[in-house]
């Protein structure tokens, strides 16, 4: 069962943008226990903030009604100015003006710093939040950020929808 | 899919009802504009305050799909 509010953006995604749109309702919920305390894990921060690299990468295709299903990796040491935000579903002020409001690098390096986490894992993975049709996201893309995290030995992961 | 790989996660959302019908293993609702899931521009005292209670919850929950709420509030 949807709320009003998820229903009426249900409905006007189908009536502008995609007619056989629906919320994917999940059933049961996954679940792994953390294998090993905060201090000796690695972290990986992911978004849906639809986030890329403009001098190096493409930037998410916002205009597709169906959605962009791709994903960009993005080092931690990427200067800021070089970062975009591709997503035009929201407002970018806050995420203009400070980044670390959804990829928090540098709030992470400073907990690898403290000690309060074992490290930072290197690559931020984002990709788009507005995906209508998530087939291929699901099938494609999820698999492969999954697999080069798990490759990696990352113990955990952040994630940070916009 | 990250949980099957063994992978923890813990999410950060703006309203419960997302997480209801996704279901994230762990949820802290952050009940800031979309844009700013982490709180204020440059307001570093209470992003870190929130990836602290999202790492705190990743560390100690114990029921699949639970939600807390932060305590952090949007004043902009």
């Amino acid at each position: 069962m949807i709320s009003e509010r998820l229903q009426k953006s249900q409905d006007s995604v189908r009536r502008d943008f995609d007619p056989n749109f629906h919320w994917l309702v999940n059933e049961t919920v996954p679940w792994t226990a953390p294998s090993k305390p905060l201090a000796q894990s690695t972290i990986a921060l992911l978004t849906s903030c639809g986030i890329y690299r403009v001098d190096t990468q493409l930037p998410f295709d916002a205009w597709n009604h169906l959605g962009d299903p791709s994903f960009r990796e993005i080092h931690i040491d990427t200067p800021r100015d070089r970062l975009r935000i591709a997503h035009t579903h929201f407002s970018h002020d806050n995420l203009d003006a400070d980044l670390e409001a959804a990829i928090p690098i540098s709030h992470f390096q400073q907990l690898e710093q403290e000690g309060m986490i074992g490290k930072l894992y290197p690559w931020v993975y984002s990709f788009m939040g507005y995906i209508p049709e998530p087939k291929q996201f699901v099938e494609q893309t999820a698999p492969v950020i999954v697999q080069r995290l798990k490759q990696d030995a990352v113990d955990a992961a952040l994630l940070t929808p916009c | 899919m990250l949980e099957e790989a063994g992978i923890s996660t813990v999410c950060v959302l703006s309203r419960p009802d997302l997480a209801e019908i996704t279901k994230p293993p762990r949820t802290l609702i952050a009940r800031f504009p979309y844009g700013a899931p982490l709180g204020e521009a440059n307001n570093v005292e209470q992003q870190v305050a929130v990836i602290q209670e999202a790492l705190t919850l990743l560390e100690v929950a114990t029921i699949p799909g639970q939600l807390v709420e932060s305590e952090q509030r949007w004043k902009r």
